[in-house]
C-alpha cells in the first residue's frame, strides 16, 4: 500500500494504491487521521486501490465522520467493481460520495 | 487445469502472516483457474477470519499456528481455517445493521458480515482444543477463468 497527497483546486487529492489489510491499515488510520484535522475537502482516488478489507474501511470511515462533523466535503472515485461491492455489501455506499472519475468528483454540486 | 485442487498452510498468529496467506491463495485459485473475482472474495474473507483470530482468539502472548486448507472440486471451494484458540463462534455474533445512521455505524461486527456475504456457507465447528469455521464459495460457471 501507498499513499500520496496532493492537491486540485481547494480540494486535497489523496491516490491510495496498493493492497489496505490489517497488517497496515495502521499506516493508512494515521495518515489520515492527520489529513482529516487539517483538511475541510478532500478527494480519494482508487483507481489503483486494488483490495481493502474492514480495517481499511474503518479508516475511512473515521476519516468521513471527522471530515462531516465540521461541515467538509469527502468524495471518493474510480473505485473498482470489486471495490464498490466490498462498499455496497458494507453499506458504505449510502455514506460515502461516490463518482466515477476525478472530474466527476471535483465538479459535482455540494 | 486441475479440478480437484487442495493445499494447507500452516501460518503463526500474527498479521505478518496475511501476505503470506494472500499468495498462497493466489497460487491456488491460480492452478485451479479460479475467475480473479472469485479470487478476491476468498482472499478477503480468509483475512477477515485470520485477523479476528489473531486479534481475539488467545487469552496468552505465545505463539500459535493457524492452520488453513483450501480444497476445490468442479463446483465449489472449500475453505477450512482451525486454531488452537478459545472458543468462539463468530457466526453468534450479533448480525450487523448496515441501515444505520453514520453516526452509529462502527466496523465492529463488519469483518464476519462481509464473510457471510462474500461466501455462500460458512460453518464453525468446536473442536476439543479450539475451532474450526468452514467456508463455502461455490464455482459458478460464469465465474470461472476462461
Amino acid at each position: 500500500m501507498t499513499v500520496r497527497e496532493g492537491k486540485i483546486d481547494s480540494f486535497a487529492l489523496v491516490e491510495v494504491t496498493g493492497r489496505v489489510n490489517s497488517e497496515n491499515s495502521e499506516t493508512l488510520k494515521d495518515f489520515l487521521q492527520e489529513l482529516g484535522k487539517r483538511e475541510q475537502q478532500v478527494l480519494i482516488d482508487c483507481s489503483a486501490l486494488e483490495y481493502i478489507s474492514s480495517s481499511g474501511l474503518g479508516a475511512l470511515l473515521m476519516l468521513l465522520k471527522l471530515i462531516q462533523n465540521k461541515g467538509g466535503i469527502l468524495r471518493l472515485f474510480s473505485l473498482s467493481p470489486r471495490i464498490a461491492e466490498v462498499f455496497e455489501i458494507s453499506g458504505f455506499d449510502k455514506f460515502f460520495p461516490i463518482f466515477s472519475s476525478l472530474e466527476a468528483a471535483r465538479r459535482a454540486d455540494t | 487445469m486441475k479440478v480437484n485442487e487442495s493445499v494447507e498452510v500452516k501460518l503463526p498468529n500474527s498479521l505478518s502472516a496475511l501476505e503470506p496467506l494472500h499468495t498462497v491463495v493466489g497460487q491456488f485459485c491460480r492452478r485451479r483457474a479460479i475467475h480473479p473475482d472469485t479470487e478476491f472474495k476468498i482472499d478477503l474473507a480468509l483475512e477477515e477470519i485470520f485477523t479476528n483470530i489473531v486479534r481475539h482468539g488467545y487469552d496468552d502472548s505465545h505463539p500459535h499456528e493457524i492452520m488453513i486448507r483450501l480444497r476445490s472440486n468442479r463446483d465449489r471451494i472449500r475453505i477450512s481455517v482451525e486454531d488452537d484458540g478459545r472458543h468462539f463462534n463468530p457466526l453468534l455474533a450479533p448480525v450487523l445493521d448496515v441501515t444505520v445512521a453514520l453516526s452509529e455505524r462502527s466496523v465492529g461486527g463488519l469483518g464476519i458480515h462481509l464473510v457471510r456475504h462474500l461466501m455462500d456457507q460458512v460453518r464453525y465447528q468446536r473442536r476439543t482444543n479450539g475451532n474450526r469455521l468452514i467456508l463455502i464459495k461455490r464455482l459458478r460457471k460464469e465465474e470461472k477463468r476462461t
